[in-house]
């Protein structure tokens, strides 16, 4: 299992900043990003790395979290860089199939490329410095306006919980069978793709039939201690203090200024 | 959203089938030319199982869970920049083709195999339809290179999902109601 994107204990101030400003940066950056010129998204790649030092968050975390992607970005970019138009470098040309390696394009992969590191980096930024039961809080918080469109906010943030507490119980579960279907002689590593799905369909109908049987027996758990729906409170309460009510007013007027930049340049 | 209608085991129900759909980011069956993973299955599985409300809010709870920062896009990835980044509009499909898929099953009161192949079948259309229009827009892809990248490579691995989905969810269906 990959480890990226999970939170680190830490105490800087990105840590003890409310989650709720963290939450609402990381969304306006992904939307501004993306229309916003050159130089500027060059700022924002720079203060994006600042922020990562001023949150003590070690390098290798971040190259852990942009290597999976590598592959998606560099596709992105030579798609650019091959396929766009404008004045070929001489250099590598390939005329019979009818594409070259252009300047304009590789200005243009390199800067989508750029904006792509800068959403990933935010968001890593945002969930190693924020502890899951915070997220959860905060994305409570902001889907509270859905309330009114009678959105079961109060139930998705138990839903949330109970999946993340039934995530190990599954991988679990997954071995146990695994280990019963072995040892009652399933060829489970077959070389022919018909016997490999065969053994999924086998594996993958006990597992789910085991896990259901679970979950009823959470669901008449959580009913037997008179759970109902609706209107909760919870472990965690989240509260502005006066550093977090200023981070939120530099944030906005920095993206203000920057988007006034935009339109200058 | 079935808001009135949602019981406790509904709401255990779906956040299970949320931690399926995130555990399906980690089983990766290398076939060619893409290795796929099981998360279509499951959201699938999901839409036969749950119906179509239950099925797309167990979805969200997939997002969410990648939101908030646990491992569970494909590839280990998480945090919002995926959901904004050009990949993101896949997740986004896996909601609506999930009520999609789980109302298009409901619609027939025992729907057949081919029923439920035709309802997934839709359902996928939703996702790459979703998928393609970000990978477009954020990549600045043009529609057909879009279509070429997103596309084409996951056919042959979502057609032998959609046959096993149809397989395991017409086994279990009878043994499990909601």
């Amino acid at each position: 299992m990959y480890h990226t994107g999970f939170y680190l204990n830490g105490t800087s101030p990105i840590h003890r900043l409310d989650p709720r400003v963290k939450l609402a940066a990381v969304i306006v950056l992904s939307m501004v990003i993306l229309c916003v010129k050159p130089p500027i998204v060059i700022l924002v790649a720079a203060v994006c790395l600042c922020i990562v030092f001023a949150g003590s968050i070690p390098l290798r975390i971040i190259g852990q979290a942009v290597k999976p992607l590598i592959i998606f970005v560099g596709l992105i970019f030579f798609t650019h860089a091959f396929f766009s138009e404008g004045e070929a470098i001489a250099l590598v040309n390939l005329p019979y199939l009818n594409i070259s390696l252009s300047r304009n394009g590789m200005e243009e992969g390199g800067l989508v490329a750029l904006r792509f590191l800068c959403l990933i980096v935010a968001a890593v930024i945002l969930t190693t410095t924020t502890t899951p039961s915070r997220m959860i809080a905060a994305i409570k918080y902001v889907l509270g306006p859905f309330k009114r469109l009678h959105v079961p906010v109060d139930d998705i943030a138990v839903m949330m919980m109970l999946a993340m507490r039934l995530l190990p119980l599954l991988l679990m579960e997954k071995e146990r069978v695994e280990t019963a279907q072995k040892t009652r002689g399933c060829d489970l590593q077959g070389k022919r793709l018909a016997v490999r799905l065969k053994a999924f369909i086998r594996l993958t109908s006990t597992i789910l039939l085991g896990v259901f049987r679970r979950a009823d027996e959470l669901a008449l758990a959580m009913e037997a201690r008179c759970y109902n729906r609706g209107e909760r409170t919870a472990f965690v309460e989240l509260s502005m203090r006066k550093t977090d009510y200023g981070i939120a007013a530099v944030l906005i007027v920095a993206g203000g200024v920057l988007l006034g930049l935009n339109s200058f340049i | 959203m079935a808001s009135k209608t949602l019981s406790v085991k509904g709401i255990v129900y779906a956040s299970l089938m949320g931690a399926l759909t995130a555990a399906g980011a980690f089983i990766i069956i290398p076939l060619p030319p893409v290795p796929i993973t099981a998360q279509t299955f499951f959201l699938n599985i999901a839409a036969i199982l749950l119906g179509g409300p239950l099925a797309a809010l167990s979805q969200m709870i997939y997002i969410l869970l990648g939101v908030i920062g646990m491992p569970v896009f494909s590839g280990g990835k998480a945090g919002l920049g995926v959901l904004f980044g050009p990949t993101g509009g896949y997740l986004i499909g896996f909601v609506i083709a999930a009520f999609v898929t789980g109302t298009i099953i409901r619609m027939k009161k025992s729907a057949g195999i081919f029923w439920t192949i035709f309802a997934m079948f839709i359902g996928m259309t939703v996702i790459y339809g979703c998928g393609v229009l970000q990978l477009a827009v954020v990549a600045k892809l043009g529609f057909k290179k879009a279509l070429a990248v997103g596309v084409l490579p996951f056919i042959p691995g979502d057609a032998i999902k959609i046959l096993l989905a149809a397989i395991i969810g017409k086994q279990i269906r009878l043994r499990i109601r909601v």
